[in-house]
């Protein structure tokens, strides 16, 4: 049996496809988008945030670890990340939840008894089980176990995606996948690559290819200005082409992981703008007279 | 139907129940009240001496006309017999020493409860006053006619002719001062007035002002606040019928309905009304719920019955108001109810006919006097006992059962302390007008206090169920399993308030099983103590007849205990509020609604007669359109199926909530369910305020 490398499992997730849900979070993502909100998603390794605005400073952290990675001075809590070792002894004892630890290795078998307990919401509700990350499909072996597995139970299942991943990755989760969350952040290659980091011919084919696959698709459209606002229509001209698509959703651009970067020792890339309600709402007149679907939000 | 458009009278019929009372007159009460305790005296039997005190109460209290109001009730409430019956109350109280230790040590208290029942509103509306009086008549010529006949129960019926020949007077006063006032409305409120003067009611108008001047009889008279409406859908639906049929329009009977829900808002600081609508909805019900939500009232309280048939689109009409913000509505679930009341005694035919009670209690219409709200007992405080007095224990199960000895110490003072009291129910407490309404009072000749009713029941709360489950289990593992501290030491550091025990409360908090959030071990130990309270409560004789009902809500006591109890070893601090109803610890609910909606399942709410209630808080953003009324409605057929007793919502940010401490004065609307009923949030004090926010911001 294979193992999986995850950050979160989210009980009650409305926003990861219809219905109420369950979502697995994978660890680990090829792109580096600007505008990351789970950048403790990117980083393959277990990890420790250290969120400095609820330390007390009791100290509790320094007698848990043994590489001695958090120390305290006069001028505060001092967390040395080249010591830390990522086991993240420290997050148990923090009385603050100062210290949160992100990564967790597990078999199907570890993670399945929680994405079914909710079982009874989702026949409720018309939801399932949704696998995010971080990019599920980098671990693709994984995320077809999980999923065939679901698909046993009579579960619905869902994929959200980037489509930064070889084809071969979509050959093994179509079989157990009921819709794919599909996010599309940009046609034009240059502004593909100043928002991720990477081209996005590899992610506009495997759409082509699992349209082609007969695949129920929900596009996702991160929307955010001064990066990708221009790219709206390009966009939506691409999407008319492509069959299979049941929902176009333009997620507006939010920057409240600002803590996270700082916690997780990162570089903060978040844009400071946010849309304003009437930037969003035209972005979204551009969709629907470009891509007539009929459930646009 | 020649009455002033609700629209134009909604602003004058604000406030009136208050403006009467300004205009009461001190000097008449006195003399009011002497004449009234003199009538009571003078009868040898104290219900005959209730009853005619209940007449000249009617014959001489001042009675009030607002000319825009449809329905007529208004009277001087200032001074009734109400003060008899807390007079003599008073002079019985007698507290054990038990009792004065526990209620000082704030682990439990009991009480008479004069108020949680309900009238059989079915047999008021068909048989109407002077139904009710031939009846009592006709019962007491036979009583007098039988071989030895009582006088007590000829003082009985005697008693309910008096109530209600005075409730006579009282519909005939307030009728001959509308028919001098000069309004609109006035023509139609005299008619209506006339009308149950001389009948049962036949109009759905005349229903609805016999239910306004039957339930301020019974409050003011017999002396009994927070008595239920019934099932206003089912038992006005005759009436709607027949006004249809006779040519009656749907937009007359919706401004009718308007009326009738503004008046019950407008009278909210006198009590909490509830009424509830059926299981089986009719067209009537969808006219109240679309009315009630256009009006955006915050009473009366709405409790929706919830079976296999209740329509899907009823619901889904419900959720949309919840989300809008009007948090009236708690969810009941019929089975479980049924047979909650079936595990006290109660025969299936009579739990069919069930009524909800307060926030969520439920009773036998016409069959139970329930007594809802008895005893409470503060769960948290037993573990404290315990541990206070510093001695150890071999494993945890001596340890726990220890705890739960103690919890049945609390349980047992109380039932001693409500049973006291309610052995001098015959000579504190006499209601006709509520008697004459159960059918088994009315044959027995018996009032409902002294046990007339079929059922005479009695109830004992426990509370705090999270924090000391939480707690519980923190001893576990910390004392038993992890062998981190012991008892002792455990002790002097809650006495400490966890000072330089921060790390061992961390370890508490972050890592043992919690309640409510979907853990084995958590929901087992809860089962466990559930079915041990429900040995210790429920079928325990009360001396009269009838039984004891285990509710597990909370109410607002979680404030009150929660200040006398020192820090907790689930990691509460002292002073700290305990947990409520069935929720989770603030912050515990570690896997979020649909983890503590599974565990709350996991338990046996059919040992809970007198009552349990989930709160849950959702975010608005989490429940947007029509995919987030689905998503409302899938928690919700969840819990119901998954047998949970009750369960309300409330759709708000803890931002929102932040900038209403804030500028209170723009959010003077702001409605949020607590505890067991809605207000609005700038009325709460900022404890409850910050108890409220703390619960939303753990998300």
């Amino acid at each position: 049996m294979s193992q999986g490398m995850i950050f979160d499992v989210k009980r009650f997730a409305i926003h990861d496809g219809d219905g109420i849900r369950t979502t697995l979070f994978f660890k680990g993502c090829p792109l580096s988008c600007v505008w990351c909100h789970n950048p403790e998603g990117i980083s393959m390794k277990p990890e420790v945030a250290y969120y400095r605005h609820k330390c007390k400073c009791c100290g509790a952290c320094a007698k848990a670890c043994p590489e001695g990675a958090h120390s305290f001075t006069e001028g505060g809590h001092i967390f040395d990340r080249d010591k830390c070792l990522g086991r993240g002894e420290c997050e148990a004892v923090c009385p603050n939840s100062a210290i949160k630890y992100y990564g967790r290795q597990v078999t199907a078998d570890e993670i399945l008894p929680e994405l079914l307990s909710d079982r009874a919401f989702y026949e409720n509700s018309g939801g399932g089980v949704t696998l995010s990350g971080g990019e599920c499909l980098m671990q693709a072996d994984f995320a077809a176990e999980i999923l065939s597995r679901l698909k046993e139970e009579g579960i619905h299942t869902a994929v959200d995606t980037s489509g930064y991943v070889p084809r071969e990755a979509f050959d093994k989760v179509l079989p157990y996948t009921d819709v794919f969350l599909y996010d599309v952040k940009a046609i034009d290659p240059a502004v593909h690559k100043r928002c991720t980091g990477r081209d996005n011919s590899l992610i506009l084919n495997n759409l082509k290819y699992i349209s082609s696959r007969g695949a129920a698709i929900e596009i996702r459209i991160p929307f955010v200005p001064g990066y990708n606002d221009s790219e709206i229509t390009a966009i939506a001209e691409f999407l008319d082409t492509v069959g299979g698509i049941t929902k176009i959703k333009v997620l507006p651009y939010h920057n409240l992981a600002a803590s996270k970067y700082e916690a997780l020792g990162m570089k903060n890339t978040l844009p400071e703008r946010v849309p304003t309600d009437e930037e969003l709402k035209s972005a979204i007149s551009a969709i629907r007279s470009a891509a007539p679907l009929s459930h646009l939000r | 139907m020649r009455i002033l458009p609700f629209e134009t009278a909604r602003e004058f019929m604000d406030g009136q129940y208050e403006k009467v009372k300004e205009k009461s007159n001190e000097e008449k009460r006195e003399s009011l009240y002497r004449a009234m305790r003199d009538i009571y005296d003078a009868e040898e039997h104290h219900i005959l001496g209730k009853g005619k005190a209940i007449r000249y109460f009617f014959e001489n209290t001042d009675v009030f006309v607002n000319p825009c109001d449809i329905f007529a009730d208004l009277c001087d409430v200032e001074c009734t017999p109400v003060r008899i019956r807390d007079d003599e109350h008073r002079a019985r109280l007698c507290r054990s020493e038990d009792t004065k230790m526990l209620i000082k040590a704030g682990a439990m208290k009991a009480m008479a409860d004069f108020g949680h029942t309900a009238p059989d509103w079915e047999r008021v509306l068909r048989l109407g006053i002077p139904g009710i009086i031939a009846e009592a008549r006709e019962l007491l010529r036979a009583e007098r006619e039988t071989l030895g006949s009582t006088p007590e129960k000829c003082a009985f019926y005697s008693a309910v002719i008096e109530a209600y020949e005075g409730i006579i007077t009282y519909i005939k006063r307030l009728r001959d001062a509308v028919s001098l006032t000069v309004s609109p409305s006035s023509d139609f409120t005299a008619e209506n007035l006339s009308a149950i003067a001389e009948r049962a009611p036949e109009t759905l108008a005349e229903a609805m002002q016999l239910y306004f001047i039957f339930y301020r009889a019974q409050q003011f008279a017999d002396g009994a606040v927070l008595r239920s409406l019934g099932s206003i859908d089912q038992l006005l639906y005759p009436f709607y019928l027949k006004d249809r049929e006779r040519g009656v329009s749907e937009e007359e009977i919706r401004e009718l309905m308007r009326y009738f829900l503004y008046k019950w808002n407008s009278m909210r600081t006198l009590a909490n009304i509830p009424f509830d609508i059926g299981s089986e909805a009719n067209e009537l019900t969808y006219i109240i719920v679309s009315e009630y939500g256009k009006l955006s009232l915050p009473d009366p309280k709405i409790h929706v019955k919830c079976s296999d048939k209740t329509p899907k689109k009823l619901i889904l009409m419900i959720l949309e108001l919840v989300k809008g913000g009007n948090n009236s509505f708690v969810f009941v679930n019929e089975r479980v109810v049924i047979s909650a009341l079936e595990n006290i005694g109660i025969s299936t035919e009579d739990a069919n006919n069930y009524t909800l009670i307060g926030c969520y209690e439920p009773s036998a219409v016409g069959k139970e006097l329930p007594c809802t709200l008895n005893g409470r007992v503060s769960l948290p405080m037993a573990t404290e006992f315990v541990l206070k007095r510093g001695k150890t224990y071999p494993d945890f199960e001596s340890f726990f059962l220890e705890v739960m000895k103690e919890v049945s110490f609390f349980i047992d003072t109380a039932i001693d302390e409500v049973i006291r009291i309610e052995r001098k129910y015959p000579d504190i407490v006499m209601t006709p007008i509520l008697s004459a309404t159960y059918t088994d009072a009315m044959a027995k000749g018996v009032d409902v206090y002294s046990g007339g009713a079929k059922y005479n029941n009695s109830s004992v709360c426990a509370f705090g169920i999270a924090t000391f489950i939480d707690g519980l289990i923190a001893v576990k593992r910390a004392v038993y399993e992890d062998k981190l501290i012991t008892l002792p030491a455990l002790w002097d550091i809650l006495a400490a308030n966890w000072a330089g025990g921060e790390e061992l409360r961390a370890k508490i908090r972050n890592s043992y099983p919690k309640y409510g959030s979907g853990d084995p071990e958590a929901d087992a130990l809860t089962s466990r103590v559930v079915h041990m309270l429900s040995d210790m409560v429920n079928n325990k004789d009360n001396g009269r007849g009838g039984v004891f009902r285990l509710g597990l809500f909370s109410i607002d006591w979680i404030f009150a205990f929660g200040k006398k109890l020192a820090a907790s070893p689930d990691g509460r601090y002292k002073g700290e509020p305990v947990s409520k109803n069935l929720s989770a610890s603030i912050g515990m609910d570690k896997r979020g609604v649909t983890g503590i909606i599974r565990s709350v399942t996991e338990q046996s709410h059919s040992l809970i007669p007198d009552g349990a209630v989930l709160d849950i808080s959702l975010h608005p953003s989490s429940v947007k359109g029509d995919e987030g009324s689905e998503i409302m409605y899938g928690l919700l057929k969840t819990y119901l199926d998954g047998d949970g007793f009750a369960i309300q919502m409330n759709i708000l940010s803890p931002e929102t909530l932040r900038a209403a401490q804030k500028e209170p004065e723009k959010y003077r609307n702001l409605q949020v369910r607590l505890c067991g009923w809605n207000v609005y949030f700038t009325d709460l004090d900022e404890a409850a305020q910050n108890n409220l926010i703390d619960s939303m911001s753990e998300e």
